[in-house]
């Protein structure tokens, strides 16, 4: 999991705007290189990208294609891989019958049980899987245990209140600091791994 | 003017305690490397902030800790140690903010019974070294709000705990913030230092 998150823990304001994001995935990229290279190298580990329905309807996949159209951007590299690699909807009630922006060509919708399903892609061989969001989805893997490693990324501001991924936990979850960077644009990496016991 | 300084314990979801107060997933076993950065930290403090829930159990704790003769084992050095910042946690000035007591019954501490903003005004004008506050929650979730800390250390600690007590859960709009410097220690607590940014 790669996500955003505010000081104080929120994703998204209590609307869901994220307008207060440094980098708020636009098409000009105003973090600093360093991190730029980080999220690159991250994207280009995973041959399969999760995504949730709400981000497949609101055009995720028309994005990142449109993105990679331009190869002079630094964003090139990254808008590519996200565009080509096999994106995974998980929902029980969208079909590929209704259209979505950027089209079906590169996505699967997998629907059944929640757990079962996300364990079969993960018992697949491959590279690794990713998931950036929205933030029903990433709570519910969070709450089933299903994310192995965390890259959090901390904008320099506090919201008040928001959109929490790991409200929905039962018992504490406790993990393995891995590193933390901190970048010139004012941004924390802090990359965990999850303890399974 | 003095600055003022805040130091806390938090979870990565952002909270500083748990529901009713726990503090059982903070990381007790600190490196040597963090110990230092907290020693420095706390090097030009001659005041402490805190709400009169915390003073509860913070004043009596220290005192103990300070003046009960079996803990000085001063022939170890970490004992020592502990025990020298168990002796300024005691000594050093506290200011009590509460709206409920009258009067003071704890050493080294002092109430502030007016208006937060302006009790901590005066307190930075005054001639002195600098100011810090541990928590509770209450007090530093309102401390925030007044806009008046100059400095934020954030002791992110490597746990998720789903729910609890926030901090920054007071403020009216968004709160923008410079990094200074984030430092990871081996016992897993990334300290995140903010200054905010005014206006």
């Amino acid at each position: 999991m790669e996500t955003q998150v505010s000081i104080d823990g929120f994703i998204a304001e209590p609307d869901g705007n994220t307008n207060w994001m440094i980098w708020n995935w636009g098409t000009d990229w105003t973090w600093a290189n360093e991190l730029q290279k980080h999220h690159t190298d991250l994207t280009l580990s995973a041959d399969c990208i999760l995504i949730s329905r709400q981000m497949a309807e609101e055009g995720f996949i028309a994005h990142w294609k449109q993105a990679s159209e331009n190869s002079d951007s630094p964003l090139f590299t990254f808008a590519h891989h996200v565009t080509k690699t096999p994106k995974v909807v998980f929902s029980n009630t969208l079909t590929k019958s209704v259209a979505i922006p950027g089209g079906w060509d590169t996505a699967e919708i997998v629907s059944g049980n929640f757990i079962e399903q996300i364990n079969q892609l993960k018992s697949k061989p491959g590279k690794n899987i990713l998931v950036y969001g929205g933030a029903t989805l990433v709570s519910s893997l969070i709450k089933e245990r299903l994310i192995d490693e965390f890259h959090i990324l901390v904008n320099p501001v506090a919201l008040g209140n928001g959109l929490s991924i790991f409200k929905t936990i039962e018992d504490k979850q406790n993990m393995i600091l891995l590193q933390s960077k901190s970048f010139s644009c004012g941004m924390v990496l802090l990359q965990y791994k999850l303890i399974t016991d | 003017m003095r600055k003022l300084k805040l130091q806390v314990q938090i979870s990565i979801d952002g909270y500083i305690a748990g529901v009713n107060g726990e503090l059982d997933w903070i990381t007790w076993s600190l490196d040597k490397a963090i110990l230092k950065y907290i020693s420095d930290l706390n090097k030009d403090i001659d005041c402490i902030l805190m709400g009169r829930v915390l003073a509860e159990g913070f004043i009596p704790h220290w005192k103990e800790e300070a003046t009960d003769p079996t803990k000085k084992r001063d022939f170890v050095k970490e004992m020592s140690e502990a025990y020298d910042f168990a002796k300024k946690m005691h000594e050093t000035k506290k200011v009590v903010f509460t709206k409920s007591l009258k009067d003071s019954t704890w050493e080294n501490a002092v109430l502030a019974t007016g208006d937060l903003a302006t009790e901590i005004m005066t307190l930075k004008n005054k001639p002195g070294g600098d100011i810090i506050a541990y928590g509770g929650a209450a007090f530093v979730s309102s401390l925030i709000k007044t806009g008046l800390i100059d400095e934020f250390h954030l002791f992110v600690n490597p746990v998720a705990i789903g729910k609890g007590m926030a901090i920054f859960k007071e403020l009216d709009s968004k709160q923008d913030f410079n990094l200074v410097r984030a430092t990871s220690f081996e016992c897993g607590i990334v300290v995140i230092h903010y200054q905010p940014k005014r206006n």
